[in-house]
This record gives C-alpha cells, structure tokens and sequence, in this order.
C-alpha cells in the first residue's frame, strides 16, 4: 500500500522548491574528493527514494537521490557519518567504514510531526504551527470510492462537522467548523484550493470541490483557530479548507492509472401498507366512499387480502454502478517539473434517472528560469454533469415531492383492467385533493440536468532578491458555465396536469473571478537564538456572475425535447447579474526565540464591495504563541516524551456572507425577495393591457457591516516513543459578534426579509486526536487514528431585546408559517419547537351521551372545537393548564446539534495486503421524521401509510401511541410535536479498503513498477435507531433548520472493485 | 511600503464601489410619469392576487349562509373556523395588504419629485391614497385594530407597531378617500371599470361609512354620509343598471365592460399567449367541469337550500316533472339550475332534490372568451362595486335615517324590476311543454334542442329521453327578448323522429316586482326588505359575510344555517353543517397571524385565540 517513491506523502510546492535549492548549492561545493561512497536509498518496501539528501555529518557537502534513488558522495579523510534525511522518514546515520557501496533502507517516521504544512501565504512545518490545524490523510480518503473529496471528509479531522443533506449524487454538502457562527448565513468555509480563495464554494455554478478527482489531491489541511484563520481576514471565520492538488516532482516521467468499478444501492426500505392494510385504513376512514369504490360487484376487505399490491419503492430504486479512472504522468528535472491528469468519474443515482458524471484534464508546470525566478502554472478544466429530479425540494405543497408519491401511492387498483404502473394519474381517485402522481413515470419523464464547464488557471512567478528575501506574485482566474436544463414531458406531474402542459428550460449561468496576490517574505535567523518570518501582502479580488434563460410553454412536440423550446409559447426570461470586489492588505510575523518559543501575529484588513461607506473596510488581527517544552533542558530526560507543545492563540475573523447588494434598498418590476410570494408579478392590467408593476423588494441597510468572530484556542500536543503515539487536544472559545441575520421582519412592514446585523453567538469546544503507531514490522504494519469533537453552541443575544427566534420549515405551503425552530437566548441557534406529544386520547378521556363522546370538561382539547376532540385524537401536553392546546403550549422538543462527533481509523498491512477501516459517528442529535407528519397518521383519505401505521390506536388496540383515523377529523392545533422527533445519532462503518498490492519481481517483468488490487466499501453499515432512510440527513438546510427529514433521497451502500498501477 | 500602500489604499476606493446591476434605486427613480404609472400598477396589483379578489376573498373568506365550500375532505381551514393563527390564507392576506400599502406609501412619499403633468399627477396621487384606504378598509374589516403604517418604512428595525384602535384606522381610511375623491378622474375617463375614479371612490366611502355605522363602531351619524356619497354616484346620472342581471356577469366572463353598471371590478387577463394575471374567478367556485369544451372549474363553492328559498319561486308540473320557476332571474343565475353531463356535455337541469349540488354559478367558464382556458386559472373579472349595490346602500342608509322613504324605494324597486326583467324589452321563456302524444319514437339518445325566432336570443334546452320518446325539455338558460312565443328545433342524434314542444313564455307584465306594503310599512321592514335585497341582488360578490357582520347577525345567521343544513340536506351533504358548527364568537374577525405576533412584539392577539 505505501508507496514512497515520486508521490510520497506531500512534497508541497514550496518543499520541492526549497529542496531543489539545496540540491543546487550542494552540487556546487561537492568539489575537493578523497574517496567514492556510491549507493542507493529505498523505503521498506524496497522502492527507490528519490530526492533524499545525503549528507557528510559535520561538514557541509552533501548530495541527494536521483530518479532511481542512487547517489555518490566523496568523502574527505576523517569523515565517516553519512546523514541521510527525507521528509517523512526517520532520519538515518551510517558510519562508513572501507565500503564503497552503501544500500540504505529508510523508514518512515511514525508521525506527520515533520511534515510541512499548508497555511494562508505559505507553509510551516508542524512542529513549528502556532495555532490549530488538523491534516486530512489523503491516503485514507483516496481508499474511500467518492466522487468528491468532501463526501469522505467526515470524521477525518477533529471539529469538522461534515453533513450531506441526502444521498442524491451532488446533493448539497454542509461543512462547518467548530460550530456554526452565524444565524443564516453561510458557515461553510473558506476553501483555498492552490493557494486562490473560493468563498462560499457550494455556491459557485460549478461547486469547484467538484472538479477536483481525489487522486488528485496532494494534501489537505484544516485552519481552525484565529491565527491561522485571521490571516484570511473577512472569510477566515468559518474556517478555512487548504487543499493543495498535485505538482511534478523530480524524476523520471511516472505513469500511474487508477480506477474501480462498483455498485451503489439503498439496503434500507421503508414499506407503505399492503393492499389489504391500505382498503382497511380507507374504508376506517370513509366507510362511505370506500364502499362505492373498493367495495363495489360485491367486493368485500378480504378479496383484498391476496392481492399482490404495487411496491413503489422497487419500481423507483435500482443497483447502480459507479465508476473512476484516474490518469496521471508526472515526472521533471530539477529545473523543470510537470504533472498531467485525465480523469472520468461516472456515478449513476439507486434512484432511476439520477446520477453524476465528471471528465477532468488538468496541467501543472514548474520552471525554474534561473536561480533568482522560478514560475508556474497550473491549469484545470472539468466537465461536471448532475441529472435527476430532486426529491426533496417541492416547496408549494410537500405531496408534490417524488418520495411522497412512492409512499402515498395506491397499491393496487379496483379495478383489474387498470394498471397504475403505466398511468400518470390514478385514474379511480378524485383527482381534485389527491396530489400523487406517478413516481416512475415522473423520473423517467422529467430531465432535470446540470452540465457544468469550470476552468481554473494560476501562475505564480518567484523572485529571490536574496536568499532571505522573495517576492511571489500570483494571478489566477476561474470561469465556471453551467447549463441546467430542464423538461416536463408529456407524462410528467407537470406536463400532465398543468396549464402550461409540456415545458421546458434552458438557463444558464456564469461566474467569472480573477484574482492577483502579491507577497514579499523575509526570513531572517540572527545568531543561534532569534530567528523571524516576515510576510507582507497585498491582494485584489473580483467576482462576477450572471445568469440567462429561457422558459417555454405548449411544446408541440415532446420528441424534440429542448431542442422543440422554439416552437412553444415564450413564458419567462430570466437575465441577472452581479459582482463585487475585495482588496486586502496582510503581514505575518513568525518568530522563534531559542527555537523553543513561537510567536506568530498577523494582521489583515479587508475592503469589501458589499458594505458601505466606512463599513467598507474591517481589520483582522491574530496572536499566537507557542512552547515547545521537549527543547527544554527537562524535558530531555524524559525520553518517552518525543514532543510536547503548548499552544494558545486570539485573534479575530470575519463573516462577509451577505449577497452583494444586500445593503442596498430595491425596487423591481420582479420579486426578489424570495419567500414572499405577494411579490410575484407585480403588474395590473387596465383594460386589457398589461402594464408592469414596480415594487419595493428590499428595505435596504446601509449600516450593514461585517459579522466578526473572536476566537482564543489553547491546544497542547504531545508525542510519546518517538512520535509514535500522538495526543493533539484543542480548547476554544468563540464569540461571534454583529451577527448577519437575515431577519424575518413583521408582515406589517410590508417586506419579507432583511439582512441586519444583530446579536451574538458563542461556540465552546474540545477537540481531542489520538494518532498511535502500535506495530510496525517489516511485514506487518498497523496504524490507528482516532478523533472526538464536543463543541457547544449558544446564541448569547438577539436583536430589541428579542429573546427568541422562531423560523419555519417551508416544505409546503401550509406549513410556511408554523414555526418548528427557536433559537433562543442561552440554547443552541437552533433546537425544535413544538407540542410535547402525549399519545392518544381515550375512552375514558370522554363522556359518552347515547353514541357521542363529548370530552371532559377537566380534561385539554386539542384545538379551539371541543366538540371535535374524539377518542384515538392526537393529544399534545397542556403545558399552561388552561384546557386547550395553542401556541402557549409549544416548547422545546428536540436539539438538532450533537453532543459529539467523530471519527476511529484503522489501518493494517501485512505484506502486500492493506485493511482500512473507517468508522464516524455523530452522538446525541435529534432529527424531525416529518415523513411520519404525513404517512403515520391518516394524513388524508386515499394515500397510502407507512406499514407501521397499520398499529394504529383503534377501539380493538387502545393501547397504541399512534393516532387512530379519526384525527384526521379533529384537527388539532397543525404543529411539529415530540412524536415526530427521533434519535438521530448513529455509528457508521463508513469506508472500508481492503488491497493487495502484487509482488515487485512479477511487475517488474511486465514492466509495471507498482499495481495494487482492492475491494473498497462506502457506508457499509450504519448503526442507527432512527426510523429514516439514513440519519445523516438534513434536507433545504440552514443553520435555524437542520435536522429535517422529508422525503430524502436514499444514502446509497457502494461497494466498487479496483486498482492502482504506476508504469 | 507605507506610501505603496496608501497609493493603494485611494485606488481601492474606487475599486471597491460595486452598484446593484439588478434592481433599482428609489433614489435614482421617480423621474418621469412613466415610472411613476408603473409604481402605481404596483399598488394596484394586490387587488387580482390569489389571497384576495383572484380566490380568497370570495370564497375562503366569503363563507356565510348562502353557500359552502363542498370539499368534503377538507379538515383544517379558515372556512371552516377550525383554523389557526398560522394559517397560510390568513398569513397571505395580511402580507398581501400591508405589501399592498407599503406600495402606496413608497408611491406617495417619491410622487412630489416626479416631474410629470400636474392633472395626471394629481389622479395618481389620488389612486393610491384611495387604494391605501380601500387596503386599509379590508385590513379593519377581517381583523378589528390593525397597525396603522402612514409612511413606507424605512429602517430595517422599523418592525414594532401597535395596533391601532379601529376607530382610528376608519378615520384614517375616510380622510384618505375624501382627499382621493377630489384627486382622482370623473366618470368616463376610462373605458374600462379597472380604474380608480370619482365614481368608485364615492361608492366605496357609502360602503366605508355604512360600515361604520354597523358593527363594531356603530357609529349611526355616519348613514347620512352614506347617503351623501351614494347620492353623489347617483345623482351624476352616469350610472344605469344593465337591463339584464345575467349580462352584467357575462361581461366579466368574456372581457367587455359595463362600466355604466359595473362601477369598479378587479381585472385578470392573459396578457399575451401565455403570461397569466390571471385568478380563479369561475374556477373554484362556477359550475364544476372538466376541461372541455366549457373551461375547468373545480365548482368547490355550493348553495344551501336556505339560500335558493330566499327568492320568489313558483312550483309548477310540466309534462309531470315539478320544477321551480322564479320570476327572479338572479336566482338561476347566481345558483347555476345546471351542470354539465361528464360524457355528453350537455347542460343537465338540477331535480328539485339536489338543491346542495348547485353551484355559484354566477361567473361561467362557457362565457370567457380567451382561446385555451387555463385549467387552474380564468381570464374573468370580479366585481368590487356595483351600481345595484350604490342603490341599496342608499336606501338602506336613508331608511336608517328618516324610515321608508319613496326614494329609497324606488331605489330597491328599481334593483328588483331589473331582476324580473322590466327593464329590457320581450320575454324569457318560463318553461317548454311536450304535448301529449308529441314525444315522437326511436330515440335512444337525446335529441339536440334548439329554439329558433320569438324575436329573442339566448334560450338553450336539453331533452331528457325515456321508452324511445322525448318526456321532458329541460330549460336551462330561459333567454330573453321574446316577442312571440319561439318554436322548438329537436333534432334526432339517432333514428329518432317526431318530437315536438311548445314554449311557455313570461308575463312580466302580470308578474309583482315591486316590494310590497308589507316590507315598505316601517322603517324595522323596509331595512329587512334592504337585507334581503342585499343578499339576493349582490349574493356571492364577497360582501355578505361583510353585511353580516356589520348588522351583528354574522354567528347567529351560520348557527342558523347549520341548523337548517342538518335539515334539509340530503346525507351527503350534512357536512355543509360544519362551518356553521365550528363558528364562534371570535369569528367575527380573524386570528392575527402568527406570523405578525412573532415579529411585532407590540401586536395583541384577538380575543378567542
């Protein structure tokens, strides 16, 4: 599985730059000889080292590995310890006696601990980080079979909270870092992908996360405290993702491909009633209508009951395959370094007419044009296709969303001559209440495709005035093009029944950005004791994006599909654009006292197009400190004790996720303000014609400024036995102040929304990873990794005086306005609000009068109608006493937020198999079910329900905690309550690898220089109570409203079969 | 480095001035008339959404003894009183009418600086302070106090607001129209009935005041202000009633306009082959339909048996069949006497029996004139002020005043002869009779009937078949402007052959209009003759819930009605109780939504909630 030669684990950039410098000087002072030491140096397994340097201790000649990992040293008289050292291994002596040969064998050091890292402007090596940065192992996540690198991010660093919000192929990714900071806007955070800034990359038309193949991927490195994030200035508050791909490296030209091939589906089936279970609930429900319609030529319930009835679930679901092939030549000089990648990654969705496609090409050249300019380039295009119809995102009424249709669907038709597979519409229902339609024919009829273009090009030109002083100017741009291409066919729910019949659209969007940074860096040791770091900064920045389509109506002619869009009826055009701008200044300084104690300050200010006036600018500034206490003279007896560091850091960071005209009040003859549908075609007609309307859409708030975060960190890391085992804990304090709400304003204000900036939110946590190396022998390898995260979350003030929000969940329309969140002052930003459930009411609950149940006057109704309240209702807690339930009665019913998170990896080899397992697991949070709202409770007469309803409460099963039928009936108070809120935690074995990698001497006849074989398995397992497809779920996300299950895609189990070969 | 940087700092500026591309400034708007009649459609919009006149308002919101949402699988919903307060119709209209009067305000506050003709500047102020009132107006009729907001807001913490007693938003929404009436255009500016004129803002101030002088303000000083106001529409002689009840309906179907009779309507239209401002006027509620050939209409909004009693009816037997015939020709037009048959399409009459199966029929898809009609929308417009409902108020408010005065009753005896046809030429057709022995043989589908010459137009009939012989001709629109008796084209679909009827027409001159000594011997009948007048002349127009509550009578009459429903409705229908049941004392206004008692820390809830 290790295979150190060309790719070994994260030369970065600048390493190889520094590296290649040495070389350079070295080879120059490598003159006066006395004797030939000849050799070659290779890991364990016996590849070749390449790049490893050499060197006479003592002196300053030394030499480093070729492409086949030999070198030559001459040896002057006298000298005889030879030092061989390379990035990630333990450094090796030899003394050399009259030899004139010399095999070397390294090993790895056990730990990353010398490993550089990648921070804002540069690199740092670990032991020398002043403030917190976790480090992905990218060895462990290319074993995971993901199209993307963020869908195996979970659990892999302390405090990275990684959530999908279902299990479409492309769905949403929701990353926040140690907590989320802000009410409703973005907490995802800054990813800087080649040192280039993407902010708020999940909403760029081609998410560039996307573009990226994982094999590509050179290292990724997580900042999480304030002197890390601060030098990011007005986007670090979120965190920032630093992910380096790729670069040539010094050798001969190496050819690798990798590839899998695998299968994906949903091993988790939730069933709705048979058809006997079904005709028994409808005619519970409407004795009357049942009896016309399934009853009728003398058809009784028990006719029902050998039925074969329609499993909608099967007919929507599929095994689907998964493939990646990943193409790679690298190699180069010691001036000049190339890399070339081609990759295609195709995943179809375990729904029908869903899934994912990528081709990449990417190009990286290093130049070394003399010994004072080097440059480089980098360049990426990506082809990224998502297709299917999303399952969860119908806001205007929830039976509108695919799921609800395979749930709520008939099972079986009366009459036999109909079948309901192949018909749109169920044709014995009354169509006018009965919102089914039918889910096959929906998948197979509505194109739903995202096509995106992304190209990415950067280039950076070095200049060493000196060797302490450099000046880097770097430039790049991105184009991301996405085409979405939609189509209602002639049997879609849309092109089926509605006025516009089939119809389609083509839009397109564009975001073009550029950005220019400029650094000078110093670097100065003044005698033994002092040495400094000084990096002074400038930087602009400028984001457009814009968007064109084009709607048509009355297709004539389906079979053309888009390409018939000229032939209906032109029914809207949209055209937008927008942009902004940034400019910054940044300095760093990093120095080092004695080289035990570090100190690293910076500072940035940030001038964003966004805000206004002298809200314009804001400033960042950050300080660290750091002891490292095994340099300590007492420390150095204990020689268990490989490393011990103290750390602590403050600074400050800042939030500018607004949109970039938020400040700005607006007028329109369009709604833009979304959500409020009163907006919408604003125009009147007068006699006959038409006339446009123009409406004020947003207030405006020219007060508007950042949200600043301020976050103190104090982390200790110790490494015990040589680094082989590593403790990494992290406390932290964050307060976010001048939050950025996009605050509901009240109707009577005539808007919707507006962003303001109010209150503040505290994030307290612990973050704790344990590394540990327990074997290593030649043969046998094993490695482990484990991470736990406790982060805290509370809102500590809210705007006038406020002492709650409450938001909504707009998954219908009649569930827009009651409110299932609150956000209040002292508890998490968002936990659920409802009614405590409280089962059902009973026979004794009532009087009976000759055939009535009247309710007892001691005893609560559920709603506003005594008379209405029924034995087998829904009964909610008074929590008042005043005898009815209403909103005085809602409370807090549930946190969405884990106690903790994380995530145990294990990795074995023996010989040449490898074993890695990954478990993740979340602890403690609660999900809103809100599937059950509609299928575990009679929702509506002619839908099906889940087959757990079949236990419902009826006078022959008192004893059930489920509402009987005749709740549909009372209508209680319509609120989220306790009976929908389920244990969201879970333990997932999420990636499990198992490869062989095939003996050299068999390779090297086929003129193969590595190949592995494996089995690779995703989300094998998932130990779970909660009733769900999946418990990692959290459909139209925010911040206020996490944890909501309806209708979510499956999570597929995929299990793909591969290899990896060099050449 | 520091003076690099300061260099960069000033250039920065510049860089860093970024402007909305999107959407416009208030600042750099209001410039011209143009600009300014496009910010006034926009507070003209509010009126045709599906929160108000496109649905809600005469159906959701218009529940009342005359009819019953006949969506029998409906459970929670502020029809049937079972609602709460974060119901998506109530939230919606109270968006949509203070979206509606932060438009006006917006408007007024910029007009001044517009630089446009002083006249036509002058009618737009005057549009939107009236449509502010008239926004208002409905803000204090569904829910009592109301926040009273007289300028656009303007900060974003601008969000607390108490509401105000309705007391004052009644002065505020007078003062507001009688400055408008004195802005806006006179009668005949427009071709059309969708603009804000004279006319309308006096007829809505009788309608204003009328209101406040009934509950909850009953404020009885404020009848010789209707009064004052009706007069005004009438004595500018520039209002007639149509001659023909059903014309005055049919002209909103098809998009012509009556503007003589129909003073203020709101307009939806297809503005070109596919754009749609369209509502669902003929849609949710009319005669139930499937697409073709008629136009779909859900025909979710039924009459109760209480209602179809209130008009004068004549049981009569023809050809053995009992029917009822009303001189009142509002009845079968406002409560549809047919459907549509699902697989021939014909007109079908009602039987006596059925009468919880009838529809408001009052807007018909047969009539819009627009090519595909939209299956969840309608091209058709709905009336806000009539020039029947001026009359009726004027008497109303006169007999408050001064007891039955002749002018007053003439007023309502000038609504009702239009009721009974007196006021157009010729003659309906009352019913057609098959002579014994004139059903003809070998019909085994009905024939197709026409009815040809008379002098008249419009008469429409089905044959109803039995044994192979036509048995009875069911009328289904009785016509009008018959001079002689028209003769009866039956036309066999079939081998049938031999059929023949004979029309029986009116005799408006024979026929009693006029109210009687009886409802004109006090000032206590003459106002429960005007009740009922009101009901049967403007029933399902979206005011007698209006007229209900502002006499008091509103819970009461549904507990009536319920009562009546178990009654008289057939088994199927005895869920028509259930609004009456669910009704309380609270239900004169509705619950403040949630959504407002969450933002507004300074709102109250109503009582009951």
């Amino acid at each position: 599985m290790k295979y150190r030669n060309l790719k070994s684990d994260g030369l970065s950039v600048c390493r190889a730059i520094i590296l290649s410098m040495l070389l350079f000087c070295f080879s120059v002072v490598a003159y006066s000889q006395n004797r030939l030491i000849k050799g070659k140096v290779s890991d364990i397994q016996g590849e070749a080292l390449v790049g490893v340097t050499v060197q006479v201790r003592g002196a300053q000649k030394g030499t480093a590995t070729d492409a086949q990992g030999r070198f030559q040293l001459n040896l002057s008289a006298g000298q005889n310890t030879i030092v061989f050292r390379y990035i990630g291994f333990e450094e090796k002596l030899v003394t050399v006696t009259d030899q004139e040969t010399l095999n070397i064998v390294l090993s790895e050091s056990s730990m990353m601990m010398e490993e550089a890292v990648v921070v804002g402007y540069g690199t740092v090596k670990r032991k020398d980080l002043t403030g917190a940065v976790g480090r992905v192992s990218i060895e462990d996540i290319q074993k995971a079979p993901v199209k993307t690198f963020d869908e195996a991010l979970a659990g892999r660093v302390a405090g990275v909270q990684v959530t999908s919000s279902e299990g479409q192929p492309g769905s949403n990714i929701n990353i926040t870092i140690r907590g989320n900071n802000s009410i409703t806007q973005s907490n995802y955070p800054l990813f800087v992908i080649d040192g280039f800034p993407f902010e708020g990359a999940s909403d760029f038309p081609v998410n560039p996360l996307s573009t990226i193949d994982p094999n590509d991927i050179e290292s990724i490195d997580v900042l999480k405290d304030a002197s890390a994030t601060a030098i990011y200035g007005a986007r670090g508050a979120n965190g920032v993702i630093m992910v380096t791909t790729k670069r040539g490296k010094v050798g001969k030209p190496l050819i690798s491909y990798n590839a899998y091939y695998g299968f994906q589906e949903n091993n988790k089936r939730i069933s709705s009633m048979n058809p006997y279970e079904f005709v028994k609930l409808q005619f519970e429900i409407d004795p009357i209508r049942t009896n016309t319609l399934y009853f009728k030529n003398g058809k009784s319930l028990e006719d029902y009951r050998t039925v074969k009835g329609i499993n909608w679930e099967d007919q929507v679901t599929r095994v689907a395959p998964m493939q990646n092939h990943y193409l790679n030549m690298a190699g180069g000089t010691e001036k000049t370094k190339y890399s070339a990648s081609l990759s295609y990654t195709g995943q179809d969705g375990v729904l029908i007419n869903s899934g994912f496609e990528r081709m990449m090409g990417k190009l990286v050249l290093d130049q070394e044009v003399n010994d004072k300019l080097k440059v480089g380039i980098n360049s990426s295009y990506s082809y990224v296709k998502n297709y299917g119809s999303p399952t969860s995102t119908s806001g205007y009424s929830n039976e509108t969303n695919m799921l609800f249709s395979v749930w709520a669907f008939r099972p079986v038709a009366v009459d036999s001559t109909i079948n309901l597979i192949d018909s749109p519409v169920d044709p014995e229902v009354e169509q006018g209440s009965n919102n089914t339609f039918n889910p096959v024919l929906t998948a197979q009829n509505e194109l739903r495709e995202n096509y995106g273009n992304s190209l990415v090009a950067n280039a950076f030109a070095e200049y060493s005035f000196t060797k302490a002083l450099k000046l880097k100017i770097s430039g790049g741009i991105n184009r991301g093009t996405r085409q979405a291409d939609l189509f209602n066919g002639p049997f879609s729910r849309a092109g089926f029944l509605s006025n516009n019949a089939v119809s389609g659209s083509k839009t397109f969007s564009n975001s073009v950005g550029w950005q220019n940074t400029n650094t000078l860096n110093y670097t100065k040791r003044i005698n033994k004791n002092h040495y400094f770091d000084l990096l002074g900064g400038f930087t602009a920045e400028r984001g457009e994006s814009s968007a064109f389509g084009a709607y048509a109506i009355n297709l004539p002619n389906a079979s053309l599909g888009l390409n018939g869009l000229d032939e209906g009826e032109a029914n809207n055009i949209t055209s937008y654009s927008s942009d902004w701008t940034m400019a910054s200044f940044f300095g760093r300084v990093n120095y080092k006292l004695s080289d035990r104690y570090l100190f690293t300050a910076t500072m940035r200010s940030d001038g964003s197009s966004r805000f206004q006036g002298k809200n314009k600018w804001g400033y960042f500034p950050s300080a660290a400190v750091a002891w490292q206490m095994d340099k300590e003279a007492f420390m150095k007896n204990l020689k268990f004790i490989s490393t011990s560091k103290l750390r602590f850091s403050w600074g400050v960071t800042g939030n500018n996720a607004v949109s970039n005209y938020a400040s700005y009040s607006a007028l329109s003859t369009s709604n833009s303000d979304a959500g409020n549908s009163a907006n919408n075609n604003p125009g009147y007609t007068f006699g006959g014609g038409y006339q446009n309307g123009l409406i004020s859409v947003g207030i405006g708030n020219p007060d508007l400024r950042w949200e600043s975060t301020r976050q103190l960190d104090l982390g200790y890391n110790l490494g015990l036995f040589k680094d082989r085992l590593n403790i990494e804990v992290d406390v932290y304090d964050k307060r976010t102040t001048d939050l950025l709400l996009n605050a509901d304003m009240s109707p009577n204000t005539g808007y919707f929304r507006s962003v303001r900036n109010i209150g503040k939110v505290g994030n307290k946590g612990l973050e704790l990873s344990l590394s540990y190396n327990p074997i290593t022998r030649k043969d046998f390898n094993w490695t482990s990794s484990f991470n736990i995260a406790f982060n805290r979350n509370k809102v500590l003030a809210l705007s006038d005086n406020q002492n709650y929000i409450v938001s909504a969940q707009n998954w219908g329309q009649d569930w827009q306005n009651v409110y299932g969140y609150v956000a209040m002052i002292d508890q998490p930003i968002s936990q659920f609000y409802g009614l405590i459930y409280d089962g059902v009411y009973q026979y004794d609950d009532f009087i009976k009068v000759g055939g009535t149940y009247t309710l007892k006057n001691n005893v609560t109704a559920n709603n506003a109608s005594r008379a209405s309240v029924q034995p087998g209702d829904v009964k909610y807690r008074d929590l008042n006493g005043d005898l009815i339930i209403n909103e005085d009665d809602k409370t807090v019913i549930g946190n969405p937020n884990p106690k903790h998170t994380g995530g145990f990896s294990n990795n074995f080899t023996y010989k040449g198999f490898d074993l890695g397992i990954f478990l993740q697991w979340s602890y403690g949070n609660d999900i809103y079910n809100a599937n059950r709202i509609m299928f575990e409770s009679a929702y509506k007469y002619g839908y099906n329900q889940y087959d757990s309803y079949v236990n419902r409460w009826s006078p022959e099963n008192q004893d059930s905690d489920i509402p009987g039928v005749q709740a549909i009936k009372g209508a209680g108070l319509k609120a989220y309550s306790s009976r929908i809120v389920e244990d969201g935690s879970f333990l997932r074995l999420k990636t499990v690898s198992l490869g062989y990698s095939l003996p050299k001497d068999l390779l090297s006849r086929i003129k193969v220089s590595s190949a592995r074989v494996y089995v690779s398995a995703q989300n094998l397992y998932t130990f779970t109570g909660y009733s769900g497809y999946d418990p990692e779920v959290s459909v139209r996300n925010s911040a206020l409203t996490p944890g909501f299950d309806f209708s979510a895609y499956p999570r597929a189990r995929t299990i793909t079969f591969g290899l990896t070969t060099s050449f | 480095m520091l003076t690099m940087s300061a260099l960069l700092f000033s250039s920065c500026e510049k860089f860093l001035d970024t402007t909305p591309k999107d959407t416009l400034s208030p600042k750099g708007y209001f410039n011209t008339a143009a600009e300014a009649e496009v910010a006034l459609a926009g507070v003209y919009d509010p009126l045709g959404k599906n929160s108000t006149y496109g649905r809600k308002l005469f159906f959701e919101l218009d529940i009342a003894d005359d009819s019953f949402v006949a969506l029998s699988n409906w459970t929670q919903n502020v029809a049937l009183f079972n609602y709460n307060p974060s119901d998506p119709d109530v939230t919606d209209l109270w968006v949509a009418l203070y979206n509606a009067i932060n438009r006006a305000n917006v408007l007024l506050e910029n007009l001044p600086r517009v630089q446009m003709d002083a006249t036509r500047k002058k009618a737009i102020e005057g549009q939107a302070l009236f449509l502010r009132g008239y926004y208002y107006f409905l803000l204090t009729n569904y829910w009592g106090d109301v926040p009273l907001r007289l300028s656009a807001t303007s900060a974003v913490n601008d969000v607390n607001l108490k509401r105000a007693p309705y007391k004052e938003v009644y002065a505020q929404i007078v003062a507001d129209m009688e400055k408008a009436a004195e802005l806006v255009e006179p009668a005949g500016t427009y071709s059309y009935g969708s603009r804000v004129t004279q006319p309308v803002v006096w007829g809505i101030l009788a309608r204003v005041n009328l209101k406040m002088a009934g509950a909850p303000l009953r404020d009885a000083s404020r009848f010789a202000e209707v009064v004052k106001w009706a007069g005004k529409v009438i004595d500018s002689k520039f209002h007639v009633l149509n001659p023909d009840y059903r014309d005055v309906f049919i002209r909103m179907c098809n998009g012509t306009y009556d503007i003589k009779e129909t003073i203020w309507e709101v307009e939806f239209n297809r503005y070109n082959e596919s754009q749609a401002e369209e509502g669902s006027v003929g849609v949710i509620n009319g005669i139930s339909a499937n697409a073709e050939p008629y136009g779909y209409s859900y025909g979710a909004k039924h009459t109760t048996d209480y209602y179809f009693r209130q008009f004068k009816a004549d049981l009569l037997t023809v050809n053995g069949v009992q029917i009822s015939h009303s001189p009142d020709m509002r009845r079968d037009w406002t409560i549809g006497p047919y459907f549509y048959d699902a697989v021939s399409r014909d007109k079908v009459n009602y039987g006596l029996t059925s009468i919880y199966n009838r529809y408001d029929a009052k807007w018909r898809r047969e009539y819009e004139k627009v090519e595909t009609r939209f299956n969840g929308s309608s091209t058709i417009n709905f009336p806000l002020l009539r020039y029947s409902d001026v009359l009726l108020m004027y008497a109303e408010a006169d007999n408050e005043i001064n007891g039955p005065r002749q002018e007053a009753i003439d007023y309502v005896n000038l609504v009702r002869r239009r009721a009974y046809g007196k006021l157009s030429a010729g003659e309906s057709i009352k019913y057609i009779e098959v002579p014994a022995n004139g059903g003809g043989s070998g019909y085994t589908i009905a024939p197709k009937v026409e009815i040809v010459g008379g002098g008249g137009i419009g008469a429409e009939a089905t044959a109803a078949i039995s044994g192979g012989k036509v048995v009875f001709i069911m009328l289904t629109n009785t016509g009008s402007g018959y001079t002689s008796a028209p003769s009866v084209v039956i036309s066999s679909q079939d081998m049938g052959s031999g059929a023949t009827a004979r029309v029986v027409l009116t005799s408006k001159s024979s026929l009693v209009s006029d109210l009687q000594a009886d409802q004109i011997s006090g000032q206590e009948a003459f106002r429960q003759a005007i009740r009922k007048e009101r009901s049967l002349e403007l029933g399902y127009e979206a005011l007698r819930r209006f007229d209900l509550v502002r006499w008091g009578d509103y819970i009461s009459a549904m507990k009536n009605v319920a009562n009546d429903i178990l009654i008289t409705a057939p088994s199927a229908y005895t869920y028509a109780a259930r609004h009456g049941n669910n009704i309380s004392a609270r239900d004169t206004v509705l619950a403040i939504p949630s959504r407002e008692m969450l933002l507004n820390k300074d709102a109250r809830q109503n009582n009951g909630w």
